[in-house]
């Protein structure tokens, strides 16, 4: 027989008697360097022809693949598969599959399992919602599992073949979402299909902005427990001050689910903060243009406001019949803000003994939230308190451009 | 009680990382605070006393809390690394070395005893 004109002018050593690994990149330097009698497949060297094989194949090709072998399902992988590992990329080498890929091996069990038993299998555009980063990704596959041998012919691990589509498939969901918006009356199946898809990706999406801010709410009322507690003088206080707070910060979220929790107007955040405390109509002037902040902004703004608004009900301008209090802002064109609450008509005020939650919350911690700086001046005429920073854009609205759709 | 030992918060809602602060004072120990990764590692070049990082992992910017973890680890391997989520996919092999997770919202009293524990040198729990 004669071989192909391929063969012609290479020379061919025997490669598994020498350095197997050679060519690898770096992971073939990886494995040569890692202690392997620490698995159940023991030193490299004393590997059996089967897995050197296997293991050239898999570090010499460009294409994303990985293996797994032996009673542990051991993994060995290549150069080209380390970006699909994300932060395990340091820790996946000569672990056990279930280890290395915990989040989804429920999800993969099933195929594995068909591999071993000889079976090859191949899935497209699987959906695997994984936490290799840290959080929750929806990510989407498209691979292959196919047994893989020992020298005596028994199966002994499964080759993967893989290659990510996640950027592919949220591309077409782009695509099809335009093409339905630009199309009134999109017919047809495929059409369809893609809508729907669109449609339960949006699902993901809201799902987990939704518990992103169900956690963030709930780190917030943790805090302002655990500081309201803090500096309580009685548990009848801490139970009525953390019930004020909690409330302005519901009404806060009031406002921002009416918005979509993109933003909030600087008036709709005042009127609510101010609203308990409003018994007649002269008490409070509020004047200011129209402009926007971003969600954080608005809870930090009501806070502030309602701390403001309690001290002057227990010893300002709102502690008698006389008192009234002015808000008013400015907005210029570069967003900068400057806000006023100013208290005339109250009792002569002095600045309070201890510095509490109340007070750090109205000039260090609001002024974080613009980016600037709070203060009171405890005028004998009146509390005034400044702040001056910046009008944000929520990290939402910035998103608002890459995510696929967002509820309205 | 646990002198030239100070602890580092990260977290980027201001009024959690003061409740944090507060809860680190608690401990008897000195505390910074930091809203951002990138804050975070200004603040560990200038402080040679930080030996505790107590870092949330969902943050702004390009680095989150976990890579701000394996930074850490890399750039100062001795320093204590706590990481606070109030997401529970996270898994012990995202995590640096040695780093001890805390689910959020976590017990004030938790945290205070493995602050604790970290200064005085007992390894932490993990």
């Amino acid at each position: 027989m004669i071989a192909s004109e391929a063969w012609q002018g290479i020379s061919i050593s025997p490669l598994l008697a020498g350095d197997f690994l050679s060519g690898g990149g770096r992971l073939g330097s990886a494995i040569r360097a890692f202690d392997w009698a620490s698995t159940p497949l023991g030193p490299c060297d004393a590997w059996p022809p089967s897995l050197k094989s296997i293991s050239h194949l898999v570090v010499t090709s460009k294409q994303p693949m990985c293996f797994w072998w032996g009673p542990h399902l051991t993994k060995i992988y290549n150069d080209a598969y380390v970006p699909i590992l994300g932060a395990r990329a340091d820790r996946a080498l000569g672990r056990p599959f279930k280890d290395v890929w915990p989040d989804v091996w429920p999800d993969v069990l099933p195929l594995v399992r068909r591999a071993l038993a000889g079976e090859g299998t191949w899935n497209e555009d699987m959906p695997l919602l994984m936490t290799r980063n840290g959080y929750s990704e929806q990510t989407y596959w498209t691979f292959s599992y196919s047994p893989l041998c020992d020298d005596a012919g028994r199966i002994a691990g499964l080759l993967n073949i893989v290659t990510e589509t996640t950027g592919a498939v949220n591309g077409r969901a782009t695509q099809a979402r335009h093409a339905a918006a630009s199309d009134t009356r999109f017919a047809g199946a495929q059409r369809h299909i893609a809508a729907q898809r669109v449609l339960e990706e949006e699902q993901h999406v809201l799902q987990r902005e939704l518990s992103h801010r169900m956690k963030n709410t709930l780190a917030m009322v943790q805090a302002i427990v655990s500081q309201s507690l803090r500096h309580a003088e009685s548990l009848q206080q801490a139970s009525d001050t953390i019930a004020g707070r909690l409330m302005v910060l519901s009404r806060a979220q009031d406002i921002l689910t009416a918005t979509d929790w993109i933003s909030a107007e600087v008036e709709a955040v005042v009127e609510h903060a101010v609203a308990p405390h409003r018994d007649e109509d002269a008490r409070f002037t509020i004047a200011g243009p129209p402009a926007r902040m971003s969600a954080r902004q608005a809870l930090g703004l009501s806070l502030a406001v309602h701390e403001l608004a309690t001290n002057a009900a227990k010893y300002g301008a709102l502690s008698n019949d006389s008192g009234s209090v002015s808000i008013g802002w400015t907005v210029n064109e570069a967003k900068d803000f400057r806000f006023v609450w100013h208290e005339a008509g109250g009792p002569a005020v002095a600045p309070p003994g201890h510095s509490g939650f109340g007070s750090r919350l109205t000039q260090r911690i609001v002024a974080e939230y613009f980016s600037g700086r709070a203060r009171i001046d405890y005028d004998t005429a009146g509390v005034v308190f400044t702040l001056e920073g910046r009008l944000a854009a929520d990290e939402a609205m910035e998103e608002a451009g890459t995510l696929p759709n967002r509820a309205r | 009680m646990f002198s030239n030992c100070a602890v580092l918060v990260v977290e980027d809602e201001p009024l959690v990382r003061l409740d944090a602060m507060d809860l680190v004072t608690d401990s008897g120990l000195s505390v910074y605070g930091a809203p951002d990764a990138a804050t975070a590692i200004t603040m560990l070049e200038r402080h040679a006393d930080i030996r505790i990082l107590l870092a949330d992992i969902e943050m702004p910017g390009a680095m989150n809390g976990l890579k701000l973890a394996h930074a850490v680890r890399e750039r100062w391997p001795d320093v204590v690394i706590l990481i606070a989520s109030g997401n529970r996919g996270v898994l012990k092999g995202d995590m640096p070395d040695r780093a001890v997770f805390f689910l959020k919202p976590y017990a004030p009293s938790a945290i205070m005893q493995c602050l604790r524990d970290s200064a005085s040198g007992t390894p932490a729990a993990a």
